[in-house]
């Protein structure tokens, strides 16, 4: 009796345990779904006290920043990307390890800088952090002087909630630094942005919308002028006519936006 | 039941008795309530700090009173405290209920005195609390009912310090056990099906752990783990905590006292 007792006892641990690995991977299933941070990651060993380590790893890397001997040794870029690349599998989350870090490593080493970011995009700390891919952005267009490369972030930036509006005016610049600021195709981007901008809230971007389409008015106009007079060919001349009288066009139909004084806006 | 019951409530009121502990639980808070003043140290984040540490100590306080039980039945069997109890009417598998239930009762008290504290220093440094705080809470119940379990039945079959080390390497590594998960999504075929079903075995008290995600959502505006989450997951640690402890009692019968 004993022994049946014991050999049903035995039968319901061993389909006990098949019950709970069905429900662990479905729960893990879950909870992957639920947190993508932490699948960005490598697994961590500290008996899932890693968000508080994160915490400590942050004050002992803001201490070594400030020691100015260990901040001017040699190779101390490599080790702050290690220490923040570190801190950041702890908490994949902690928007201010990367955005600070990312600040420290960009005149050094913009590529690192960017990694960090990207790690930051990929692990879902970017989804309600437009500061994020916009300075990733950033560091590509003022530190790595690719505005191409700079663009996806901006655009990324733009897409996420309350984002200030010079986030898209500087989308605008990089569009133009991607094309070597010629004036009427830079011309062009900026009248495009002017044109969309709509409503009484618009009516500081469309001014300093329309500043910026004046002043990249004259230089093309000025470049168009040369071009027309060095040129003998008639076709060619009229087609640079033709953009001339386009440009015209634009910076009249942008004059009434212009503020009469000079605006103090920042063009970006 | 009585037997149950008066073996549950002596093991409650011989661990819990102790002065000593509760004047540790007062620091623990304190020491908790001291993460306020980082604030200039971890460059603001002063709130993230208390609460995250808060969650760590509360885990730790779970795991370190749930060992005891780890302690206890090994240390009675060497003391022959056990056999005089097993001599008279009480099954073997009455005691170890009664040690399971006296055991993870007196964790839970603790639990609940270091959350206490722990929400008056939270209101105390303004730190918003909603209901969601007891998400990560239910996650370390869940976490006790396993370890508990684990205790019970490494303490049937070891010594001691050999069932309290065991016990603590579940707590230890249960947290990293996605890791096994994480390597078969990257296989294919049956090397996948078996890591996931030695993954599914193992005391994966991860699954229960949300704190990190709590003070994501609290201070990063992540996503907050539902509550039906945090239900399926202790009902999780509830089924592996019978199953693990059906083992214990079927080992713990077999045993020559």
């Amino acid at each position: 009796m004993k022994q049946k007792t014991n050999s049903a006892v035995l039968i319901f641990v061993l389909v006990g345990f098949a019950g709970i690995s069905w429900v662990a991977n479905q729960i893990f299933d879950w909870k992957k779904s639920l947190s993508q941070a932490k699948v960005a990651v490598p697994t961590q060993f500290y008996a899932g006290m890693d968000k508080f380590l994160s915490n400590v790893s942050w004050m002992t890397l803001i201490q070594w920043q400030a020691d100015d001997l260990q901040m001017k040794a040699t190779g101390s870029g490599d080790k702050l990307y290690q220490k923040l690349n570190a801190l950041t599998n702890l908490d994949p989350m902690f928007a201010d390890a990367y955005l600070d870090g990312a600040l420290s490593l960009a005149a050094s080493n913009p590529d690192q800088a960017v990694s960090l970011l990207q790690k930051a995009i990929d692990s879902g700390a970017a989804a309600n952090n437009w500061k994020i891919p916009f300075y990733a952005g950033q560091i590509r267009l003022m530190n790595s002087k690719d505005a191409e490369a700079a663009l996806p972030y901006f655009e990324r930036a733009m897409k996420t909630p309350d984002v200030p509006d010079y986030v898209e005016s500087t989308f605008i610049h990089a569009r133009c630094v991607s094309v070597n600021e010629e004036p009427v195709a830079s011309m062009k981007i900026w009248y495009e942005y002017f044109s969309r901008l709509q409503g009484s809230d618009a009516d500081r971007r469309r001014a300093s919308a329309a500043t910026r389409i004046s002043e990249y008015a004259e230089s093309a106009t000025a470049a168009l002028d040369m071009q027309i007079q060095a040129t003998t060919d008639a076709d060619k001349r009229a087609k640079l006519s033709a953009d001339r009288l386009e440009v015209e066009t634009i910076a009249k139909d942008v004059a009434s936006a212009i503020p009469a004084a000079p605006t103090s806006l920042p063009a970006i | 039941m009585d037997n149950v019951m008066a073996i549950a409530r002596a093991t409650y009121w011989r661990h819990a008795s102790s002065k000593a502990l509760y004047l540790l639980w007062i620091l623990l808070i304190v020491l908790i309530s001291s993460a306020t003043r980082y604030d200039v140290l971890s460059n603001g984040r002063s709130k993230v700090l208390v609460v995250d540490l808060g969650l760590a100590l509360i885990a730790l306080v779970a795991a370190g009173s749930i060992m005891v039980l780890g302690m206890e039945v090994p240390r009675e069997l060497r003391q022959r405290i056990a056999e005089n109890l097993l001599s008279k009417p009480v099954g073997r598998d009455q005691y170890l209920i009664g040690k399971f239930l006296g055991t993870f009762l007196f964790a839970f008290g603790n639990v609940v005195f270091i959350s206490v504290g722990f929400m008056i220093v939270l209101m105390v440094s303004k730190t918003p609390i909603t209901e969601d705080f007891l998400l990560p809470l239910i996650g370390i119940v869940g976490m006790m009912l396993i370890l508990a379990s684990a205790a019970a039945l490494f303490g049937t079959f070891l010594s001691e310090v050999p069932a309290v080390i065991a016990t603590f390497l579940v707590f230890w590594l249960g947290h990293s056990t996605q890791a096994i998960a994480h390597m078969s999504d990257k296989m294919g075929g049956a090397g996948q099906f078996v890591l996931r079903a030695i993954y599914g075995v193992l005391p994966n008290l991860n699954l229960l752990n949300t704190r990190g995600e709590f003070s994501q959502s609290l201070f990063a505006n992540a996503p907050s783990v539902p509550w039906s989450y945090a239900g399926i997951s202790v009902a999780y640690a509830l089924l592996y905590a019978v199953v693990l402890f059906v083992t214990a009692l079927l080992v713990f019968r077999r045993r020559d006292l």
